[in-house]
C-alpha cells in the first residue's frame, strides 16, 4: 500500500510515456521505407521525437544528427521521470545516469587515445549534463590527452579508477573502458542496491544479476569466438559478480578450450531455458541476452506495477527502441530488404 | 609646528662623496631627492653606475647571522678590509661543511629509498640477497592490484604451479612475491603479466631476511642522520666562535653599503679625465640643520653647499617635518593618520592635543580612573614608546581634572565634593526647550565656540594660501563666520533671556552670507579675475546651488548638535558606574571589593575605547573637515639603517 502511495504519481507518468513508445506495427512500417528522410517524416507524426525533429533543419536529416535527437529524447525522458521521483527514488535513479556519463567518457577516451583529429561533438548534450551530471562537458572538451582527460574528471567518482590506470603507464583504450565498465557494475551491485527497500532490492538484484550474468556470458562467447583470448585475460575482463551461474560453472566456461564446448556448457546452464528466435547469422548467446532482458523487464512491470521496476523497464525499453531505430536507419541506408531489416530489428516490441 | 625646509645642492670631488656623507649627513637629517630628475635641465651629468661592493659580503654576513642562536654584543673593532678577509675565511670553512653535509644527505636519501622499497615485504621470510642464486626456481617480488589479486585467488590460483606469498597489503595493492619452478616460469610470468603484476627489485647487496636487511638499512640511516647533525653542530660552532665579529661585520657593512647607496640618488659630472669629476647631491633639509651644516663645512675645501631659495616652483612642495614640544609629540600620530599638513597649512597638532585631551577628560571624568590611565599610559609610553599610550596618559590628566569637577572617584560620587556639578543631576531651565542637563547645554556651547574657532583657522589657512574665494565666500570662510556667528549670537541672546536682534538685522546678517554661499563660484571667479564661463545653465545652477545650500545648513546644524555627545558621555559614565556599584552592592553599605575592581576595569576599557574613538571622530569630522586638507608629504630623511 505504501508503494502505491509513493509510486502512484511516478507510475502514472511513466505509463503515459509508455503509451507513446513505438509499436511492432510502427517498426514494420519503418522497415518498409526506402530512405532516412522518410523515416524522419514518419517519426514526425505523433511520436515523442516529433518536436525535436520538427525543429531540425531539413539539411541535417542525416543519420548522425538523427541519432543525436534520439539520444536526447532518452535524456529528456529520464529527466521527466527524475523530476517526478521522490528523494530516495532520485538517489536510485542517479545510478542510471552513470551509464550515460560513462558513455560520454568512453567517447572522449576514444577520441584522445586514437589521436583522431575530429573535434569533440558533445555540445548537444551539454544542457542535460550541466544540470544533472557531476562531469563537466566544458572541461572534458578541453582534454588533449588521456592525462588531461583524467585530470578533468577530478572531483567525480570516475577519477579514482581511471587515475590508477593512468599512473601505471601503458594502459590502452581497452583498459580504460574496461575499468569504467567494471566500476559501473560494481557500483550498481554494491552501492545502488543499498538505497532500496527489501522488496525492491530483490527485484533489482534479479535485474542486475541477470544482466551481469548475461553480459559475462556474451563477453566470454565473443572472446572465444572472435578473439581467441586466453582464460586469464577473460577473467580480467568479466565482471567478478555471479548471480545464477555457480563459480565452478563460470570457471569451466571460461576455460573451455573451444566455442563448441562453451556452448555445450551454456546449454546446461540456467539461461538455456530462455528460448529465442534465432537468426541465421546471429548466435544463441546474443539473442538470449536480448530476449531474456526484454522478458524480464516486461514481467517485472507486470508483477510489481508500483515499484521502481516500472521506471527501470521503461528506460530499458526506450533504450531498446532507440537501438532499433538506429539499426533500422542503418539497414535502410545500406538498402536491405524490409524482410532483412525486420530480422535485424528482431526481438519483440509491445 | 612645521619645520621650514630648504632645498640644498651639495657638491664636491667625486672620490670625496663617501667621506662627506659620513662626516655630515650622519648628523643632519636630509631627504635626498633623485638628482638626475631634479637637475634635468643641466647637461654633462650622468648617474653613478658603480656596483655596490659591500652588497655581497653583506649578504654573506647576514646569512651567517641567521645561523646564530645567541647574539652577543657586536665587535666593531675591525676595518672593512679585515672584515672581508674574515668573512672569506669563515665562508671557506662553511662551504666545505655544507658540501660534506650534501654528500651525506644524498647517501641518506638513497638508503631511505631502499628502506621504502623493502618495507612492504618485511613479513616475508626470504633472503633477497640469495634469490639470484637459486638454481631451480625463480622468486619475483612485486605488487598486484587488489582487484586483480582477488581474481587470482578466485579463479586462477588453484590451477597454477606457483606459490604466491603475501608480504603486506594496503587499500590498492597486495605486495608479495611468487615462487615458481623454472619449467613453469614462462607460463606463470605471462599470467602474472596479464594480472598487471608490477615487478620490483629489492636491494640484493645485503645478507639476511628482508626484515634484517630493513633493520640494517634503518641503522645506517640513523648513523648518517647523526653525522649530518654533527656537521650541523660544527657549522653552528664555527659561527658561534666568530659571533661577535660577524655581528660587528654586518653592522659595519650595512653602514658602508647604505652610504654607498647614496650614489643612486647622486649624479656625477662628465669629465675627460676620470679623476676630475665631481658629484652633486640634492635634497631637503630643515632650516636649523642647514645652518649647522654650513657652519661646520665652512673650512672644508671639498664640500660646496648651495641653498636654493624659492625652489618650490621647480622641485615641487617641500616635505613636511613636524616639530612640536615634547608633551605634544604623541599627538602627531593623529595628524599623521589624517594626513600631514601641506607646505602652506598650519600644523593642527597642538590644537588636536588641547581639544582632544580636554574633551576626553570631560567625557571620561573620573579622578581615580583618570589616574590609572595617566600612570598606565605614561609607563607604556616611556618604556615601549607607544604614541597612543602617551596620548592616553595626557588625556588621563584631564580625566582627573574633570573627575574633581564632577566629584567622581572610581564611580563613587559621595567621596569627594563636586567642585562644579554632578552631570546626572545638574539641570538648567531654558526657554523654549525646557529643562535640560547642564552638561548638554555647556557641551553645545563649547561646540559652537569650536566651530567658530575652526572657521577662523580656515580663514588663516586661506590667507596663507592666497585663496580669496574660500577666504571670503566659503561656508567656512568669512561669510560662514558672519552667518554662523550671528546665528549663535541670536540663540545665546534668546536663551539667556535678552532681547534678540531685530528682523532687519537678521535678514541682513543671515541673508547676505547665504547669497554669498550660493554664488560662491561666480563671485570667486570675479575676485580672482578668472574669466571662466559657467558650465551649466542658470536654472541648473540654481537647483544645484539650492541643494548645496541645504546641505551646508544641515552641516552647521548637525556639527553643532554633534557636540552633545560630550555631555552625553559625561552623564553615561556616571550612570554606568552607578550600575557597577549597585551590582557590587555598594548601596547596602559594604561593597564587594572584587566587584568594584572588575566593574571599574571593564568600564574603563569599554568606555576608554568608545570615548577615544568618539573624540577622534569629533576631531576629524567636525573640526578638521572645516579647515584642514592634510595633503602634505612626509619628510623621510636618509638614515643609516644601523643607527635606527
Amino acid at each position: 500500500m505504501g508503494n502505491v502511495m509513493s509510486y502512484s504519481g511516478l507510475v502514472t507518468k511513466v505509463r503515459a510515456m509508455q503509451a507513446k513508445l513505438l509499436t511492432e506495427q510502427d517498426f514494420v512500417n519503418i522497415a518498409n521505407m526506402s530512405s532516412v528522410p522518410d523515416i524522419v517524416e514518419y517519426l514526425k507524426n505523433g511520436t515523442p521525437y516529433a518536436d525535436a525533429l520538427n525543429r531540425m533543419d531539413e539539411s541535417l536529416y542525416h543519420r548522425r544528427h538523427i541519432e543525436k535527437v534520439l539520444e536526447l529524447s532518452l535524456y529528456a525522458d529520464y529527466v521527466r521521470i527524475f523530476r517526478f521521483a521522490g528523494m530516495n527514488q532520485k538517489k536510485f535513479m542517479k545510478g542510471f545516469w552513470k551509464r550515460y556519463e560513462i558513455n560520454v567518457i568512453n567517447y572522449c577516451l576514444r577520441i584522445v587515445l586514437n589521436h583522431r583529429d575530429i573535434p569533440f561533438d558533445l555540445d548537444y548534450k551539454k544542457e542535460y549534463f550541466d544540470k544533472y551530471s557531476q562531469i563537466s562537458i566544458d572541461k572534458l572538451v578541453t582534454s588533449d590527452s588521456v592525462e588531461t582527460l583524467v585530470d578533468n574528471l577530478k572531483g567525480t567518482e570516475y577519477y579514482e579508477p581511471l587515475q590508477k590506470l593512468r599512473d601505471s603507464s601503458g594502459a590502452t583504450l581497452y583498459d580504460y573502458s574496461m575499468a569504467l565498465e567494471q566500476y559501473y557494475f560494481r557500483n550498481a551491485w554494491y552501492k545502488q542496491r543499498k538505497v532500496l527497500s527489501k522488496d525492491e532490492k530483490e527485484l533489482f538484484t534479479r535485474d542486475a544479476g541477470l544482466k551481469i550474468d548475461l553480459l559475462n556470458l556474451e563477453w566470454i562467447y565473443r572472446a572465444k569466438k572472435y578473439f581467441h583470448m586466453l582464460p586469464t585475460d577473460i577473467y580480467l575482463m568479466t565482471i567478478p559478480i555471479h548471480y545464477r551461474i555457480r563459480p565452478e560453472e563460470f570457471k569451466a566456461m571460461v576455460e573451455a578450450p573451444t566455442v563448441e564446448q562453451f556452448l555445450q556448457l551454456f546449454a546446461n546452464s540456467y539461461y538455456s531455458r530462455f528460448k529465442a528466435v534465432t537468426r541465421k547469422d546471429s548466435h544463441p548467446v546474443e539473442d538470449i541476452y536480448r530476449e531474456c532482458l526484454h522478458r524480464l523487464y516486461v514481467q517485472d512491470r507486470r508483477r510489481n506495477p508500483y515499484s521502481l521496476a516500472t521506471v527501470n523497464s521503461y528506460l530499458a525499453l526506450k533504450e531498446e527502441e532507440i537501438q532499433k531505430l538506429t539499426t533500422a536507419m542503418e539497414c535502410i541506408r545500406y538498402q536491405l530488404t524490409p524482410r532483412e531489416t525486420l530480422e535485424y530489428l528482431g526481438g519483440k516490441s509491445e | 609646528m612645521i619645520v621650514k625646509m630648504k632645498f640644498l645642492q651639495i657638491s664636491g670631488p667625486e672620490h670625496d662623496i663617501d667621506r662627506m656623507c659620513r662626516q655630515y649627513l650622519s648628523k643632519h637629517e636630509i631627504q635626498l631627492e633623485n638628482a638626475i630628475a631634479e637637475l634635468k635641465t643641466t647637461d654633462n651629468l650622468q648617474p653613478f653606475i658603480e656596483v655596490n661592493p659591500y652588497r655581497d659580503p653583506l649578504g654573506k654576513a647576514e646569512q651567517f647571522c641567521e645561523l646564530l642562536k645567541v647574539k652577543p654584543e657586536p665587535d666593531m673593532s675591525m676595518d672593512l678590509d679585515s672584515i672581508g678577509e674574515m668573512l672569506r675565511e669563515i665562508n671557506h670553512d662553511y662551504v666545505e661543511l655544507q658540501e660534506r653535509k650534501e654528500m651525506l644527505k644524498k647517501r641518506e636519501d638513497e638508503l631511505k629509498e631502499k628502506a621504502v622499497a623493502l618495507a612492504p615485504f618485511r613479513g616475508l621470510e626470504i633472503r633477497p640477497g640469495d634469490t639470484a642464486k637459486y638454481q631451480f626456481m625463480k622468486i619475483r617480488f612485486g605488487r598486484i592490484g587488489l582487484d586483480y589479486y582477488r581474481r587470482l585467488e578466485r579463479y586462477l590460483y588453484q590451477d597454477m604451479h606457483a606459490i604466491f606469498l603475501e608480504g603486506s597489503r594496503n587499500e590498492n595493492y597486495v605486495y608479495g612475491c611468487y615462487v615458481v619452478s623454472n619449467e613453469e616460469k614462462t607460463k606463470t610470468d605471462s599470467v602474472f603479466n596479464s594480472l598487471h603484476f608490477e615487478r620490483m627489485t629489492l636491494p640484493d647487496e645485503y645478507a639476511g631476511t628482508v626484515q634484517q636487511v630493513y633493520e640494517i638499512i634503518q641503522k645506517d640511516v640513523q648513523r648518517l642522520t647523526a653525522e649530518t647533525q654533527e656537521l650541523e653542530d660544527q657549522s653552528q660552532e664555527l659561527m658561534k666562535k666568530n659571533a661577535a665579529k660577524i655581528l660587528g661585520a654586518r653592522k659595519k657593512l650595512q653602514e658602508a653599503s647604505d652610504y654607498f647607496d647614496i650614489r643612486k640618488k647622486a649624479v656625477k659630472s662628465l669629465e675627460e679625465d676620470e679623476n676630475d669629476g665631481y658629484y652633486i647631491l640634492c635634497g631637503w633639509m630643515g632650516e636649523d640643520d642647514v645652518e649647522a651644516f654650513q657652519r661646520e663645512s665652512k673650512d672644508d675645501p671639498n664640500v660646496m653647499i648651495l641653498v636654493e631659495e624659492d625652489k618650490e616652483k621647480y622641485f615641487g612642495e617641500a616635505p613636511t617635518k613636524l616639530n612640536n614640544p615634547k608633551i605634544f609629540k604623541p599627538f602627531e600620530m593623529f595628524t599623521e593618520m589624517y594626513g600631514l599638513p601641506g607646505a602652506n597649512e598650519m600644523d593642527p597638532t597642538i590644537f588636536v592635543a588641547l581639544t582632544y585631551t580636554i574633551i576626553f577628560g570631560a567625557m571620561f571624568g573620573d579622578l581615580g580612573q583618570g589616574a590609572v590611565l595617566f600612570v598606565g599610559g605614561g609607563l607604556l609610553y616611556l618604556f615601549k614608546k607607544m604614541r597612543l599610550a602617551g596620548i592616553i596618559s595626557v588625556a588621563g590628566i584631564f580625566s582627573m581634572f574633570f573627575g574633581l569637577m564632577f566629584g567622581s572617584v572610581f564611580g563613587f560620587e559621595d567621596v569627594i565634593p563636586a567642585l562644579w556639578l554632578r552631570p546626572v543631576d545638574a539641570m538648567t531651565n531654558l526657554p523654549f526647550v525646557g529643562q535640560l542637563n547642564t552638561v548638554f547645554v555647556v557641551a553645545i556651547a563649547v561646540g559652537m565656540g569650536l566651530n567658530l574657532l575652526v572657521m577662523l583657522f580656515q580663514v588663516i589657512n586661506a590667507v596663507k594660501a592666497h585663496d580669496l574665494e574660500n577666504l571670503l565666500f566659503s561656508n567656512n570662510g568669512l561669510a560662514g563666520i558672519v552667518f554662523y556667528g550671528f546665528l549663535v549670537l541670536t540663540v545665546v541672546l534668546f536663551m539667556t533671556g535678552h532681547k534678540t536682534p531685530s528682523n532687519i538685522l537678521l535678514a541682513i546678517f543671515l541673508g547676505i552670507p547665504v547669497l554669498l554661499f550660493l554664488f560662491k563660484e561666480p563671485l570667486g571667479n570675479l575676485v580672482e579675475k578668472n574669466h571662466k564661463k559657467m558650465e551649466v545653465g542658470p536654472g541648473m545652477f540654481l537647483v544645484q546651488g539650492f541643494f548645496e545650500l541645504f546641505e551646508t545648513m544641515l552641516s552647521y546644524f548637525s556639527n553643532t548638535l554633534s557636540y552633545v555627545r560630550i555631555g552625553a558621555f559625561a552623564v553615561s559614565h556616571a550612570a554606568i558606574m552607578e550600575v557597577v556599584l549597585m551590582l557590587s552592592g555598594a548601596e547596602q553599605g559594604s561593597p564587594n571589593i572584587i566587584g568594584v575592581i572588575v566593574g571599574n576595569a571593564i568600564v574603563m576599557l569599554l568606555e576608554g575605547l568608545v570615548v577615544g574613538i568618539q573624540v577622534l571622530r569629533l576631531e576629524y569630522y567636525e573640526m578638521f573637515s572645516r579647515f584642514y586638507k592634510g595633503n602634505g608629504r612626509k619628510f623621510e630623511p636618509f638614515k643609516n639603517t644601523t643607527n635606527r
